[in-house]
C-alpha cells in the first residue's frame, strides 16, 4: 500500500482495568474497520497467548492497523491500535508504549468506576502528553450508574460532560462515536520526514519462524528494507531484513515512514537485543536518542530448582527460550544444599514470577518449585563499598557500621471507602508509610503509601482483595532505595542450616515470621528415626523452636493371603517417596515441604 | 547365640546341611494351600477383604464351583502354574467365614483336594472360625474330618469394641469357643486381636482412660484363655470401609495416634512374653513350636496355591491373583476356565527385594549369606555403614558361616516399613541370583 501522509495516521491505545472491556471494544473496531472477516473473528484477537486469555490480562503489547473511513468527512484514516500491558509489574513497557502514541481511551467500566491501574496508566499517558478520550463502557449494564463514574473522571482529568463518551462495545452502542473522536480529537504525529531516522521500540516478540519481531513506531524519517541499522543503546548495527504493517499478519512493507507503526525483522538473535525504549536509527546517523530509554533491570528474585534433578538442562533450555521473548527475565546457576541446581531468576515482580512459573508448567512440562521471592537488596559497607544482594543465602556478614538498604515503591492503592480501614491496616502491617488520600467521589479512595517492595511480592495482593471482597486495587511505581533494618531469618533442622529457607525480613517481624515457618515446618516434615529440632535463627540467636517427635508407627501389620504384591507396591511408594526428599544434614526434608512452605504464607 | 528380640527363639525344622537355611525353613513350611471362602453373616466395618453376603444356596453352589477350581488346579497344562509335583505341608482355609462351611462341605472339599494333591502327612490344616457360627458340634466335626488348627476371630472382647467393628458374636463367646475347641481335641487355637481402635488414645493427664484400658483388657482375658498362638494386627483402614467414612464424619472417637498405638504394641509385646506366647512376626505370638506353618511360608518367599476369589497364589517368582467378584469366579469356572485376575512375573530386583522385606518381618531375620548372594559381596556391609539403620538391624557376629543373620530390633518391629525401605535403598540393585533356581 502507499504510504500515508501522517495527517492521516492516528496512533492511540486504550487504557482500562481488567474486565472493562478493552478487548471486546478492539474486536469492534476490527468489525467497523473490516480488517477481520466473522470467520476470523476469534473472540479477542489482541490477547493471544493462554495464559493471558485465561487471565483476562494483557502480558505483551500489540498493535494491529486499522483503515477507518470517518463519517465526518469520507476521508480513510490509517489507525494504529497499539495494546498495553496490563499489569504493575510491567510499567515501563506500559510507558514505552505509550509513548509511540498521541491519543489513548481512556476506558472505565460503568458499573466498576476506576481502578488503581487505570488510574496510574492515565497519570503515565497524560505525562508522555497524550490526548485522552474519556469512554464510559458497559453503559447497558443493570448495575451502571455512569454519572458517578463521569464525576470520577471529571476529578481525575477535568473533562466535561461532553468529552465524555457512552458506550457498549458488548452492544456495539457508541462505537463509530469513539471511531470518530479519535478522527476529530486524537492529533495526528508531529515526526519530521524528512529528518534523519528515529524510530521507538516498543515491544519485541520471539517468534519461532522469523526470530525477533521488534515492534516499532516510526518518529522521524524513514526506513526501508535493506537498509543498515543501529540501535542507541547496545550501538549494535543490523541489516533490515523486512518492515511492515501489522495487520492480521505481518503484512510486508517497502518502507515505513514518520508516525508510522510496524515491525521490524532485522536477525536479531533474542529479545534483549531490541530493547523495549531504544532507539532505532540509520547505521551512520548522528540523532538525539528519543528520551525515557531505561535498561530493565530485575527487582525481584525467586531460585527456582527442578524437582527432578534430572531435568536441570531441560529447565535451563526452557528458561532460554523464555528469555527470547521475556528481556525482564534473567536467570544465572543457583546451587542450593537443600534443592540442588538451579537457577537464580530475577523478575520484575510478583505477577512475572507467577507467569514465568506457569509457563514453565504448562509449555514446558517442567516440575519446579521456586522458593521465597525476594527484593535486590544493597548492602553499604562502612568502607561505602556497595554490594547488591539478590539471595537471602548470600547475604553477607553485616557490620554495625553497615547499612542494608532495600527498594521502595509508591503504591497506590484504590477502594470502594467501605474497607478504608482494613486496608490501610494491612499496608501499615506491611510498613506502609501513609502519605495521603484523595476521594475519587464519595464512595471511592485513592489511598498513597510509600512501602518496600519486598512487602508486596508475598502474599499481599490475595490478601488486598480478600479484605476488600475483590475491589481494591493497587498500582506501584518504584521509588528507590531506602535504609532498612533488616535481618536475614535462617532456618535451622537438627542444627544444620536450610539455605533454600533464608530469608531477609524486617527486625520487627523477624520474630512472627521465625515462629510461623518452624510451626510450618513441623506439620511438613515427616516424622524420622530421631526426633528433629526445628529452628529459627536470627544470627546465632535462636528465636523461635519446634520439635517433630521420633518416628513410632509404620507398619503394615498384616500380611493377608499372600498378597504380597499389595506390599511391594507399598513398599516401592516408601521408596519413591523417599527418593523426593531432600537430605539435609540428618534431616530428610520432603520436596512437597518446600513447595507449601515456599508458596504460601497465610 | 542367636537371639530373636524379646526372647529367643529359632524355628522349628533343622534340616540336611548343604541346603540354604531358606530352603531348609521353606521345605517345612510349604507349599501351601490357601482356600478362600468370600461368604459371611454381615459385613464388617473394618474389613477390607472379598466378602459376599449369601444365603445357604450361594455357599452350596460355590462349593461346587471351588471343586471345579481344584479340579483345574490339579491338571494344570501351563507349567508356571503347575503344583502337581508338590507336597503341601499347610492348608488354610479363610475368609469371609470358612466357618459357615458345614461339615459336609467341609468333607467335600477336603476330599477333593486330597485326592487331586499330595499333602503331608503332618500338613498343618487351619480353619479360621467365626466365634458365632463355629459351634461345639462343627468344630467336633471339622477335627474329625482332619482339620489341626482353629484361629478365631475374636477382634476384641471388650462389648463396645466388638460393636464398633461390628462383630455378631458378644464377649463371652470367645471363651466358650475356646472350651468347645479343647474338647473337640483342637491342640492349636489361635485367637485374633485387633488393636489401635477407635478412642483408645491415652489420656494427656498420662492416667491411662477407660478406652485405653479395654485394649489391656481385652489382652489379658485373651490371654487367660491360654491360646496357642495369638495374631495382633493394627487396626488398618482402607478410607472406603464403612469404618473410615464414620471416622471421617466424626460419628466414631478418634483413632489413637502413633505413640499410642506404638504403647499399645509395645502392652502387646510384654503381655504375650510374660504369658509364655513368643513373639515370632511383627504381629504373631505363639508358644514354641506353634508357630503357623502356613503364614511363615508366605513370609520366606514360598510357594502357594490360592484357590477361591480374590485368593493369591506364588509358585517360582509368578505371583497371580484370581478374579475378586463371585459371578466372574463363577463364569470362569463354567468354562472350564481358571479365574485368573493378575499375573506378575517378579524381576530378580523384585524377587530380592520381597525376600528382605517378607523375611525381616519374621524375629528370625534372614541369612546374611543370601544376602551377599542377592546383592553381591559387601552388600551386607552396606548396611551396616547405614547410620540410620545401626539402631533398627541387629547382626550376628559372623562367628558360624552361612548360619549369622540379621534381624529388625524390637524398636524396628513398629517402624518396619521405613525400615525396609531404607535397606532396600542402602542394598540397590541386584547383583546375584540368589532365590532364583
Amino acid at each position: 500500500m502507499k504510504s500515508l501522509d501522517q495527517s492521516h495516521i492516528r496512533n492511540f491505545c486504550i487504557i482500562a482495568h481488567i474486565d472493562h472491556g478493552k478487548s471486546t471494544l478492539a474486536d469492534r473496531f476490527l468489525e467497523v474497520c473490516q480488517t477481520l472477516t466473522q470467520k476470523q473473528m476469534k473472540a479477542q484477537v489482541l490477547d493471544d497467548m493462554d495464559i493471558e486469555r485465561e487471565r483476562g490480562i494483557t502480558i505483551k503489547a500489540h498493535a494491529i492497523a486499522l483503515d477507518y473511513k470517518a463519517k465526518s468527512n469520507g476521508e480513510t484514516y490509517r489507525f494504529h491500535l497499539i495494546d498495553t500491558p496490563g499489569h504493575v509489574d510491567f510499567s515501563y513497557e506500559v510507558s514505552r508504549s505509550l509513548h509511540a502514541c498521541e491519543g489513548a481511551l481512556l476506558l472505565v467500566d460503568a458499573s466498576q468506576g476506576i481502578e488503581a491501574q487505570t488510574v496510574s496508566n492515565l497519570y503515565m499517558a497524560m505525562e508522555a502528553g497524550l490526548e485522552i478520550i474519556p469512554v464510559i463502557n458497559k453503559i447497558d449494564m443493570p448495575a451502571a450508574r455512569p454519572d458517578d463514574v463521569k464525576a470520577q473522571i471529571k476529578n481525575l482529568i477535568g473533562s466535561t460532560d461532553e468529552e465524555i463518551l457512552l458506550a457498549s462495545a458488548k452492544a456495539g452502542i457508541g462505537v463509530e462515536e469513539i471511531l470518530e473522536a479519535v478522527v476529530s480529537r486524537i492529533p495526528p504525529p508531529s515526526g519530521d520526514p524528512d529528518a534523519p531516522l528515529r524510530a521507538l521500540i516498543f515491544d519485541s516478540e520471539f517468534d519461532q519462524y522469523r526470530g525477533v519481531v521488534a515492534h516499532m513506531r516510526v518518529v522521524d524519517g524513514e526506513i526501508k528494507s535493506g537498509e543498515e541499522i543501529r540501535l542507541i543503546s547496545t550501538k549494535a548495527v543490523y541489516q533490515v531484513d523486512e518492515v511492515g504493517s501489522f495487520k492480521l499478519t505481518m503484512v510486508k512493507r517497502d518502507g515505513l515512514r514518520a508516525g508510522e507503526v510496524g515491525y521490524l525483522l532485522a536477525s536479531l538473535k533474542n529479545v534483549a537485543d531490541a530493547k523495549v525504549g531504544d532507539t532505532i536509527t540509520h547505521k551512520r546517523s548522528e540523532v538525539q536518542p528519543l528520551p525515557g530509554f531505561q535498561p530493565i533491570k530485575p527487582m525481584v528474585f525467586s531460585g527456582i530448582f527442578p524437582i527432578d534433578t534430572e531435568d536441570y538442562v531441560d529447565l535451563k533450555d526452557a528458561l532460554a527460550k523464555l528469555q527470547l521473548n521475556d528481556a525482564a527475565l534473567s536467570f544465572e546457576p543457583e546451587t542450593s544444599a537443600a534443592l540442588g541446581f538451579g537457577f537464580r531468576c530475577g523478575f520484575l515482580g510478583p505477577l512475572h514470577i507467577e507467569i514465568v512459573q506457569e509457563r514453565l508448567a504448562r509449555e514446558f512440562n517442567l516440575d519446579i518449585i521456586a522458593t521465597v521471592p525476594n527484593v535486590a537488596m544493597r548492602v553499604i559497607k562502612g568502607t561505602g563499598e556497595v554490594i547488591t544482594v539478590s539471595s537471602p543465602a548470600e547475604m553477607p556478614e553485616v557490620q554495625r557500621e553497615d547499612a542494608i538498604e532495600e527498594p521502595f515503591i509508591d503504591a497506590r492503592v484504590i477502594t470502594p471507602t467501605d474497607y478504608t480501614g482494613p486496608l490501610m491496616q494491612l499496608v501499615q502491617d506491611r510498613r506502609g508509610e501513609f502519605e495521603g488520600m484523595t476521594y475519587l467521589d464519595p464512595t471511592r479512595v485513592q489511598l498513597n503509601y510509600k512501602m518496600p517492595l519486598s512487602e508486596i511480592i508475598w502474599d499481599f495482593y490475595d490478601k488486598l482483595k480478600s479484605l476488600s471482597r475483590g475491589y481494591a486495587t493497587l498500582d506501584y511505581e518504584l521509588h528507590g532505595y531506602r535504609p532498612s533494618d533488616l535481618v536475614q531469618l535462617t532456618v535451622l533442622l537438627n542444627g544444620d542450616r536450610v539455605d533454600a529457607l533464608s530469608i531477609i525480613v524486617h527486625r520487627d517481624k523477624a520474630y512472627d515470621r521465625g515462629r510461623e515457618l518452624v510451626d510450618k515446618l513441623r506439620d511438613l516434615i515427616p516424622r524420622q528415626q530421631f526426633q528433629i529440632a526445628i529452628q529459627a535463627a536470627i544470627g546465632a540467636k535462636i528465636i523461635a523452636r519446634s520439635t517433630v517427635g521420633a518416628l513410632r508407627k509404620d507398619v503394615t501389620a498384616k500380611c493377608y493371603g499372600g498378597d504380597i504384591s499389595r506390599k511391594r507396591k507399598l513398599l516401592e511408594k516408601q521408596k519413591e517417596g523417599k527418593k523426593r526428599m531432600k537430605q539435609i544434614g540428618t534431616v530428610n526434608v520432603p520436596q512437597e515441604a518446600f513447595l507449601a512452605l515456599l508458596k504460601t504464607n497465610e | 547365640m542367636r537371639s530373636a528380640p524379646g526372647n529367643g527363639t529359632t524355628g522349628p525344622g533343622a534340616g540336611p546341611s548343604g541346603e540354604t537355611p531358606s530352603e531348609r525353613e521353606r521345605g517345612r513350611y510349604g507349599p501351601g494351600i490357601y482356600v478362600h471362602f468370600p461368604f459371611c453373616v454381615q459385613r464388617c466395618g473394618y474389613c477390607d477383604f472379598f466378602v459376599v453376603l449369601g444365603g445357604d444356596d450361594a455357599r452350596e453352589a460355590y462349593v461346587e464351583q471351588l471343586l471345579r477350581e481344584i479340579d483345574l488346579a490339579a491338571r494344570s497344562q501351563d507349567p508356571r502354574f503347575d503344583f502337581s509335583d508338590a507336597t503341601f505341608q499347610t492348608l488354610f482355609f479363610g475368609g469371609g467365614t470358612p466357618s459357615l462351611l458345614t461339615p459336609l462341605q467341609m468333607e467335600t472339599i477336603l476330599t477333593r483336594l486330597r485326592s487331586r494333591f499330595r499333602f503331608a502327612e503332618d500338613a498343618e490344616i487351619t480353619v479360621e472360625c467365626n466365634p458365632e457360627s463355629a459351634t461345639a458340634d462343627r468344630l467336633r466335626a471339622y477335627r474329625e474330618l482332619g482339620v489341626n488348627r482353629v484361629s478365631f476371630g475374636v477382634q476384641s472382647l471388650d462389648r463396645e469394641e466388638l460393636r464398633l467393628l461390628d462383630r455378631a458374636h458378644g464377649a463371652g463367646d470367645a471363651a466358650r469357643r475356646m472350651d468347645d475347641a479343647r474338647r473337640a481335641g483342637f491342640s492349636a487355637v489361635s485367637l485374633d486381636l485387633i488393636y489401635g481402635l477407635p478412642g483408645t488414645a491415652a489420656s494427656t493427664s498420662g492416667t491411662p482412660t477407660e478406652a485405653e484400658m479395654r485394649w489391656l483388657r481385652t489382652l489379658e482375658s485373651a490371654l487367660a484363655l491360654q491360646p496357642d498362638h495369638l495374631s495382633a494386627y493394627l487396626l488398618g483402614l482402607e478410607p472406603h470401609v464403612p469404618l473410615a467414612r464414620k471416622l471421617k464424619r466424626g460419628q466414631v472417637a478418634e483413632l489413637p495416634g502413633d505413640e499410642d498405638s506404638a504403647a499399645q504394641y509395645d502392652t502387646l509385646r510384654a503381655r504375650t512374653s510374660a504369658n509364655g506366647l513368643v513373639q515370632y512376626e511383627i504381629s504373631n505370638f505363639a508358644r514354641p513350636g506353634e508357630e503357623s506353618r502356613h503364614n511363615q511360608n508366605y513370609w520366606l518367599c514360598g510357594d502357594y496355591l490360592g484357590l477361591g476369589p480374590s485368593a493369591h497364589s506364588h509358585r517360582r517368582g509368578v505371583r497371580w491373583s484370581n478374579v475378586k467378584s463371585l459371578p466372574g469366579y463363577r463364569d470362569a469356572l463354567a468354562k472350564s476356565v481358571r479365574p485368573f485376575d493378575t499375573e506378575e512375573v517378579l524381576d530378580p530386583q523384585q524377587r530380592a527385594e520381597e525376600w528382605i522385606f517378607l523375611g525381616l518381618r519374621r524375629t528370625e531375620g534372614v541369612p546374611l549369606p543370601l544376602i551377599t548372594e542377592w546383592w553381591g559381596e559387601g552388600a551386607v556391609e552396606r548396611l551396616q555403614a547405614v547410620p540410620a539403620l545401626e539402631k533398627w538391624l541387629e547382626f550376628d557376629q559372623p562367628l558360624a558361616p552361612g548360619e549369622s543373620r540379621v534381624r529388625l530390633a524390637p524398636e524396628a518391629l513398629f517402624v518396619s516399613n521405613t525400615v525396609f525401605a531404607e535397606c532396600c535403598e542402602a542394598l540397590g540393585p541386584v547383583r546375584g541370583r540368589g532365590l532364583v533356581k
